[in-house]
C-alpha cells in the first residue's frame, strides 16, 4: 500500500489523479508494485519465461534472441515493451544481471548488454517449479498431453 | 558494407527516442536492438522497415515515459509532494489517454465516423488555409516591405510604359532610394531537343539591390548590367529552372545559353525562396531590360513607345519619407508629362502608389482575390463547424448513456475536475486523430491541385507553395485541439453535473428527456442551417457557372488549332515576313481536314488587349478627352472565316486593299450601335490611330476581354496596311484540333527551326481559360457543400436513431396501446423533421443575406435565384427526410413486451 497517497480529506486510500478509490476503480492495472523479492514469493509466468530463456541462451543473453527464443515456443508476439520492463524488474529483484558489450556498426554504434541470471534467479525458478510440481503431484493423468 | 550504410532507421525518430531513454546502457542497447532488427527487415523493403521502427519507437517512448514519470512522482511525493509537478500532470495526461484509448476502441464505428467526420472538415480548413497563406498572407522575401511601394499608372493597376518609367524614376529622386521596373516575358531558349519558352523577367539594373534578394549562387543583375539596349546579354537563372534544367549544377554559373537567337552569359542563380515578381507564376530567368526589344526579335520597340504599358514598378522610400510626399512627387512628374505628351496620358490615367506590403498581386485582382479568400475560408469554416456540431452531438449521446457510471464514481467521491479531464482528454484524442486524417487529406488535395493542368500558355508554370509551413500546421492543431476542447467541454460539463439524486433514479421513466436533448437539437438546427448557406451558395454558383458557359463568345465554333508566332524584325524584313507568313497559311491549309487559316495580331478573349484612337464625325469623345478608345486587332483576309466571325454588312477584306492603298477597317455591331444609330456605318470615313479609314464592312459582335463583360466596340484593321511582326493563326477544321495544332507547329519550324513560337493550343482550351476560374470556384463550393449536406445528415440521423433508443420504452407502450407502427414511425420522423424546419428557415434567411456578398463573383445570376432558393430546400429536406426516416424505422423491429420489460 505503500504507493497510495493518503485522501486530503482524511479517510480513505484514494487513488492518486483518478480521484477514486483503488478497489472501485475497474480498470488501473499494476497499482501495487515496485517490491524486492522476499524468500516466499513466486515468480509470475512471463518472468519465468524469461529466466528460462536466458538459461537456454547462457552464452548469449541478448534481448533479441530471449524474445525470440520465448515467442518460437508459445507461438505468440511478445511485446518489446514487456520484455524490457520485465528484465528490468528482475534486475531490480536481483534475479538477473548484465554485462555490456562494446559497440557495433550494425547496431549503428549501440552497445549490446548480455543478460545473464544469478543464483538467486535460479533460486527463484527452483521454487517455483517445485511448487508447481508438488500441486501436480497425482494429476498426471490429467495434465499429460492426450496421446 | 558501404552499401549498408546508407539504410538507417529514421533519424528522427533515432533523435527523439535517444532523448526520451537516455544514453546510458539501458537506452543505448535498446536502441541498438531495434538498429540491429531494423537492419534485418530493411533487406525486405525498406519503407516497411522505416514504418516499423517508428511503430516500435512509438511504443517503448510511451512504456518508458510513464514509468519514469511514475518513479518522478513517487519520489516527489515522498518529499512531501501534493504540489503540481510536470510529473504529476504528464503522468496523469498519460493515465486519461490510455483511458481514452481504450473508451474509443469499445466503440469502433462512433470513433471512425467521428474521426472521419473531423477529418474532412480540419482537412478542408487545412487545405484551404494553406491556398490562403500561400497566396494571401505569406509576404514576398523582399528586405524591408514596409519602405516598399509599387507604382502603376492607373488605380486598378494598369502597368507604366518603360519612358514613362524613366520619367518617374527622374524626378522622384528626392522621395525614392531608387525605383526598378521589370517587364514579364516569353523566351524563347534553345535546348538540346530543340526550343522551350521561358517565363522570363527584363528587369532594371536596380531590381534586385532595391528589394534586397540575395542569389543562391554567383551573383544577380546589377547596375554595371543595365547599358545600352541590346549591349549586354547576360542571364540570372530562376531556381525551379536551373534545377529543372540543370539539376542544380553549380558550374552553370559562368557557362553560355542561348535566348532568343543570341548566346547569354549566365551570371547567377535566383534564391529559391524568390519565385519572381507575381507571386505564384514562377520566373525562370531574368534578363537585363535593356535585352527586352531584342530578345523579342526586335519587332517591338518596347523601350521607346510611350503607349506600350507593361512594366511593373517598384520604389524604395528615403528613410523618413511617407507615402504623401512620395504621391505629391509622382503627381507632379504626371502634370509635366500630362502637359508633353497630352496623347499619352487621357483623364483615367494616373500615377498610383501602393504599399507593397498591403499588395497581392495587383489593385485590380486583388479586389476579388480578397473577398474571394474570405469566402472559402467561411465555406470551409462552416463545414468544421458541422463537423464539430456531430462530434459534440455523438458525445451528448454517449455522455447520457454514460450518467450511470459517471454518477456512481462522482457518489464514491471523484472529482469532477478529474471526470471532466477524463472526458476532454478523450474528445481531444478525437479531434488530434481527426487533425492527422485531416491533414494527411489536405496534402493530398493540394497535390491534386498542383497536378491540374490549367489552359495556360507555354509551359508556364503556376507554382504555389502549398508546403505545410509552420503556420498551416500550428492553424491545424490550434483548430484540431480547439475544436475538441470547445465541443467536448459542453458534453462533459453537462455529464459530470453533480446532480446526483436525480440521475441516479431511473431517469428512462421520464421518456428520454435527457437534458442532453436540447442542445443536440440546437446543433442538428445549426447544422442544418450552414448546410443551407453552403448549398445555397453552390447552386448559385453553379447557376453562375452555366451562365457564362452559355455565353456565346462570337467566334470559335468549330474545332480549330492555334498558333501563335513571332516573326523576328532582326531576321527578316517586312516584306520577308509576309511572305513568311503566306507560304506557312498555304502549308496550314494543305494539312487535311483544313477549312480556313487566318490570322491576327490579337484574338479576341486573350489576355492583354491593343487600343486604338478613334475619332466620328458628330460624336464628341468623353469629357477631358480628345478622341475615343476603342479594342482592335489588325487581321489578314481570311481571319473572320478562319474565326467564324458573321460578316453582317458591306464586305471582308481582300486583295483590293493594298499596302499603300486607302485605309480600310471592319467594326463590329457594337460599334455601329454606338457610333452611327442610323446604321449607315458602310462607307463612311472615321480616323483610327490618326489615319483617315474607310469602313468597309460590320461583323457580328465578339466578346473582347471577359466572356462576361458588356459588349464593347471593336475595330479589324488590315493586316498588310498595318503591320506587325507578331501574330496569331488560326485553322478551323473538319477533324481533331489538337493534332492540328501540333501539325501547324511543326509546319512553322519545317519553314524556320529558329521561329519565335509564343504559343500552341486549341479554341477549346483558349476559350476555356475564361471560365476556367468560374469552373474553379464552383467545383470548390459544391464539394465542400455537398460534404456539408453529408455530415449534416450523419448529425441527423444520430439524433434520430438516438431518440428512437432513449424511447424504445415509450414506443412499446404507445404500441401495446394499439398504436399502429407507421404513425409511431412518422412521429419520430417528424421530430428531426421539425429540426430541419427550423433550421431550414434560419438557414435560408441567412443565405439570403450573404448571397448579397457573394453577388460580386456572380455572372447572370440574381443574388436571390428563385431556382437555388427553391431548389435547395427540395434538395436538402429530401436528404433530411431520409436520414430520420431510416433510424425511425427501427421502432418496426420493437417487439411491445420487450421493450415494457427491457428497462
Amino acid at each position: 500500500m505503500s504507493t497510495h497517497s493518503q485522501d486530503r480529506k482524511g479517510g480513505g486510500q484514494v487513488l492518486p489523479h483518478c480521484g477514486i478509490e483503488y478497489t472501485m476503480y475497474p480498470i488501473r492495472r499494476n497499482c501495487i508494485r515496485g517490491r524486492s523479492m522476499s524468500g516466499n514469493d513466486l515468480l509470475g509466468e512471463f518472468e519465468q519465461l524469461v529466466l528460462l530463456a536466458i538459461l537456454q541462451h547462457r552464452d548469449d543473453g541478448y534481448a533479441i534472441l530471449i524474445r525470440g527464443a520465448i515467442e518460437e515456443v508459445t507461438d505468440r508476439a511478445i511485446s518489446r515493451g514487456a520484455l524490457y520492463r520485465t528484465l528490468d524488474r528482475l534486475e531490480s529483484k536481483g534475479l538477473v544481471t548484465w554485462e555490456l558489450e562494446s559497440p557495433t556498426r550494425d547496431r549503428g554504434g549501440n552497445p549490446r548488454k548480455r543478460f545473464d541470471i544469478t543464483p538467486a534467479g535460479l533460486d527463484g525458478l527452483r521454487r517455483s517449479r517445485s511448487v508447481v510440481s508438488r500441486l501436480s503431484a497425482g494429476l498426471e493423468d490429467l495434465l499429460e498431453p492426450a496421446q | 558494407m558501404s552499401e549498408r550504410d546508407e539504410i538507417h532507421p529514421p533519424r528522427v525518430v533515432e533523435r527523439i527516442l535517444r532523448l526520451l531513454l537516455g544514453s546510458g546502457a539501458d537506452g543505448s542497447s535498446i536502441i541498438g536492438d531495434l538498429h540491429q532488427e531494423f537492419l534485418g527487415r530493411a533487406e525486405r523493403g525498406l519503407w516497411r522497415a522505416r514504418l516499423w521502427y517508428t511503430y516500435q519507437a512509438l511504443g517503448i517512448a510511451l512504456g518508458y515515459a510513464t514509468r519514469s514519470m511514475r518513479r518522478e512522482r513517487r519520489r516527489g511525493r515522498l518529499d512531501g509532494g501534493g504540489q503540481w509537478s510536470w510529473a504529476g500532470f504528464v503522468d496523469t495526461l498519460m493515465f486519461n489517454l490510455r483511458y481514452a484509448i481504450r473508451r474509443l476502441r469499445q466503440s469502433p464505428v462512433f470513433t471512425l465516423v467521428a474521426i472521419l467526420s473531423l477529418g474532412l472538415g480540419i482537412g478542408a480548413n487545412t487545405a484551404m488555409f494553406s491556398l490562403v497563406n500561400a497566396i494571401v498572407l505569406r509576404d514576398q522575401p523582399f528586405e524591408d516591405p514596409e519602405t516598399l511601394v509599387n507604382v502603376y499608372e492607373s488605380a486598378s493597376g494598369a502597368s507604366l510604359s518603360y519612358p514613362n518609367y524613366e520619367d518617374l524614376a527622374e524626378g522622384s529622386t528626392d522621395v525614392f532610394a531608387g525605383l526598378s521596373g521589370t517587364m514579364m516575358t516569353f523566351l524563347q531558349a534553345d535546348v538540346e531537343d530543340g526550343v522551350e519558352m521561358l517565363v522570363g523577367e527584363a528587369v532594371t539594373g536596380n531590381y534586385f539591390s532595391l528589394t534586397g534578394v540575395q542569389p543562391a549562387l554567383g551573383r544577380l543583375l546589377g547596375d554595371e548590367d543595365h547599358v545600352a539596349p541590346g549591349a549586354h546579354p547576360v542571364v540570372v537563372l530562376g531556381h525551379g529552372y536551373w534545377g529543372r534544367r540543370y539539376g542544380n549544377d553549380p558550374s552553370v554559373v559562368g557557362s553560355e545559353m542561348r535566348l532568343g537567337g543570341r548566346q547569354y552569359t549566365i551570371i547567377g542563380v535566383a534564391p529559391e525562396e524568390y519565385t519572381g515578381i507575381f507571386r505564384g507564376v514562377v520566373t525562370d530567368a531574368y534578363v537585363p531590360i535593356m535585352m527586352y526589344d531584342e530578345l523579342l526579335g526586335g519587332g517591338f520597340r518596347q523601350l521607346e513607345s510611350r503607349g506600350r504599358h507593361n512594366l511593373l514598378a517598384m520604389a524604395r522610400l528615403l528613410p523618413g519619407v511617407t507615402m504623401v510626399q512620395a504621391k505629391a512627387v509622382a503627381g507632379r512628374v504626371e502634370n509635366d508629362l500630362r502637359e508633353e505628351y497630352p496623347r499619352a496620358w487621357p483623364p483615367e490615367r494616373s500615377f498610383t502608389l501602393v504599399s507593397t506590403a498591403d499588395l497581392i498581386l495587383i489593385p485590380a485582382i486583388d479586389r476579388l482575390l480578397v473577398p474571394a479568400a474570405a469566402m472559402l475560408m467561411i465555406v470551409v469554416g462552416l463545414v468544421l463547424l458541422i463537423a464539430c456540431a456531430n462530434l459534440a452531438s455523438f458525445l451528448l449521446a454517449r455522455a447520457a448513456d454514460r450518467r450511470k457510471e459517471i454518477a456512481v464514481r462522482l457518489a464514491m467521491g471523484a472529482r469532477r475536475r478529474t471526470l471532466v479531464g477524463q472526458l476532454l482528454t478523450e474528445t481531444v484524442l478525437l479531434s488530434t486523430l481527426g487533425g492527422i486524417a485531416g491533414v494527411a487529406l489536405a496534402v493530398l488535395s493540394l497535390n491534386a491541385l498542383l497536378a491540374a493542368d490549367l489552359p495556360l500558355p507555354n509551359d508556364m508554370r503556376i507554382t504555389f507553395d502549398l508546403s505545410l509551413d509552420t503556420t498551416v500546421l500550428t492553424f491545424s492543431v490550434l483548430v484540431s485541439v480547439g475544436a475538441g476542447l470547445l465541443f467536448g467541454l459542453a458534453p462533459a460539463l453537462q455529464s459530470t453535473n453533480p446532480d446526483l439524486a436525480l440521475t441516479l433514479r431511473d431517469e428512462t421513466a421520464g421518456g428520454g428527456r435527457a437534458r442532453g436533448a436540447a442542445l443536440r437539437n440546437l446543433l442538428v438546427m445549426g447544422q442544418v442551417s450552414a448546410s443551407v448557406v453552403l448549398l445555397v451558395g453552390a447552386g448559385l454558383f453553379l447557376r453562375s457557372l452555366d451562365a457564362s458557359r452559355n455565353i456565346d463568345p462570337g467566334f470559335g465554333y468549330a474545332p480549330t488549332g492555334i498558333l501563335e508566332i513571332n516573326v523576328q524584325a532582326d531576321r527578316y524584313s517586312e516584306e520577308e515576313t509576309q511572305i513568311y507568313l503566306n507560304t506557312l497559311q498555304e502549308r496550314i491549309a494543305q494539312i487535311p481536314g483544313v477549312q480556313s487559316v487566318g490570322y491576327t495580331t490579337h484574338l479576341p478573349l486573350a489576355l492583354g488587349t491593343t487600343i486604338l484612337r478613334l475619332e466620328v464625325d458628330g460624336i464628341d469623345p468623353p469629357p477631358d478627352a480628345t478622341d475615343h478608345r476603342v479594342d482592335g486587332s489588325r487581321i489578314n483576309d481570311e481571319f473572320l472565316a478562319a474565326a467564324g466571325i458573321e460578316l453582317l454588312a458591306g464586305r471582308g477584306f481582300d486583295a483590293t486593299d493594298v499596302v499603300n492603298g486607302e485605309p480600310v477597317a471592319l467594326v463590329n455591331e457594337e460599334l455601329v450601335r454606338r457610333f452611327f444609330p442610323q446604321g449607315d456605318a458602310v462607307g463612311r470615313t472615321v480616323r483610327i490611330n490618326d489615319a483617315e479609314t474607310q469602313i468597309v464592312g460590320v461583323t457580328g459582335d465578339t466578346k473582347v476581354r471577359r466572356i462576361g463583360e458588356v459588349q464593347r466596340p471593336y475595330v479589324f484593321l488590315n493586316h498588310r496596311q498595318n503591320f506587325r511582326p507578331a501574330v496569331t493563326i488560326l485553322a478551323s477544321t473538319s477533324g481533331n484540333a489538337d493534332a492540328l495544332a501540333l501539325e501547324m507547329l511543326s509546319a512553322a519550324r519545317a519553314l524556320d527551326p529558329e521561329i519565335m513560337i509564343f504559343n500552341s493550343q486549341t479554341m477549346e482550351r483558349h476559350l476555356s481559360l475564361m471560365i476556367v476560374a468560374r469552373e474553379w470556384g464552383a467545383l470548390v463550393v459544391v464539394g465542400f457543400a455537398f460534404l456539408a449536406l453529408f455530415l449534416a445528415s450523419i448529425g441527423l440521423y444520430g439524433v434520430v436513431s438516438y431518440a428512437v433508443s432513449r424511447r424504445t420504452r415509450e414506443v412499446g407502450i404507445r404500441l401495446s396501446l394499439g398504436a399502429r407502427t407507421s404513425s409511431v414511425v412518422w412521429m419520430l420522423t417528424g421530430g428531426g423533421m421539425k429540426l430541419v424546419g427550423s433550421g431550414l428557415l434560419v438557414g435560408l434567411i441567412a443565405a439570403a443575406a450573404l448571397s448579397q456578398l457573394l453577388s460580386r463573383l456572380l455572372y447572370g445570376v440574381p443574388a436571390l435565384d428563385p431556382l437555388t432558393f427553391v431548389g435547395v430546400p427540395v434538395v436538402l429536406g429530401v436528404v433530411a427526410l431520409a436520414a430520420s426516416w431510416i433510424p425511425a424505422r427501427r421502432v418496426t423491429r420493437i417487439s411491445p413486451v420487450g421493450a415494457l420489460r427491457s428497462e
